[in-house]
């Protein structure tokens, strides 16, 4: 019995430390954006690339929120413009643009208005270079 | 006994959320070739094959009869508590990752 229990509580603990790990990135994601701003220079953030290939190589629209991030930096648009180059559903691209906005990516001067233009933020200038380095990884399929 | 189904049943859990994990990270391994992609799958594999392993195990404990029984009872809360920590941070990861 207490090899079983002592088993249980040794695989409990691995977890633990996996999840403080976890917790841990957590409460380092304010700094991460908060050490990259605009002021930033050249440096390219480690942690910030690794939330980039994060939110472009592990979720699902991954790709076409590269292609938007590649569009808005060409040229700032709106919704209807970056649906009808893409060719994505306008839908789908109100969805992508609200999640890179959420995650410090993207940014408009007003997303309550319909036309809103968006635009790259002063982080993901900075750190352009680790985008460049996945849209160049991204197969033409 | 109740724990050691629960925590058969949490496993299985496991297994469908990360079938949904790994469908979304084979696709995108497939259009962004690079070893963050791959290592994604990979993992997220691995964690398919210890949730399988643990399934298996448990249902040769449930197997074994009465002479373990004891030993069972006793680390079966342990074991579901293991898999449903797993089964809510897989839940959370796969909403995450189909966002």
């Amino acid at each position: 019995m207490n090899n079983f229990i002592s088993t249980g509580k040794r695989v409990f603990s691995i977890q633990m430390l996996g999840f403080a790990s976890l917790a841990g990135l957590f409460v380092r994601i304010p700094f991460i954006f908060a050490s990259a701003g605009p002021g930033g220079g050249g440096y390219i953030d480690p942690r910030f690339k690794r939330v980039l290939w994060y939110l472009i190589g592990s979720t699902k629209g991954g790709v076409n929120r590269a292609k938007i991030i590649d569009l808005v930096n060409s040229h700032p648009a709106n919704a209807n413009q970056i649906a009808s180059e893409l060719k994505l559903d306008y839908k789908t691209v109100i969805h992508h643009l609200r999640v890179l906005s959420e995650n410090g990516l993207i940014v408009t001067d007003n997303k309550d208005s319909y036309g809103a233009t968006y635009f790259l933020t002063p982080l993901m200038e900075n750190n352009y270079p680790s985008f460049q380095e996945i849209l160049a990884r991204i197969g033409k399929k | 006994m109740d724990f050691m189904l629960g925590a058969a049943g949490a496993a299985l859990l496991n297994i469908g959320l990360l079938g949904g994990i790994v469908a979304t990270y084979i696709q995108n391994m497939r259009l962004i070739k690079s070893y963050f992609t791959a290592g994604l799958v990979l993992v997220a594999s691995l964690f398919i094959v210890q949730n399988i392993v643990i399934v298996i195990f448990w249902s040769n404990l449930y197997m074994a009869g009465p002479a373990i029984k004891d030993i069972v009872d006793a680390a079966a809360p342990y074991l579901f508590a293991i898999n449903a920590a797993q089964s809510a941070g897989l839940a959370v990861l796969l909403w995450i990752t189909r966002k």
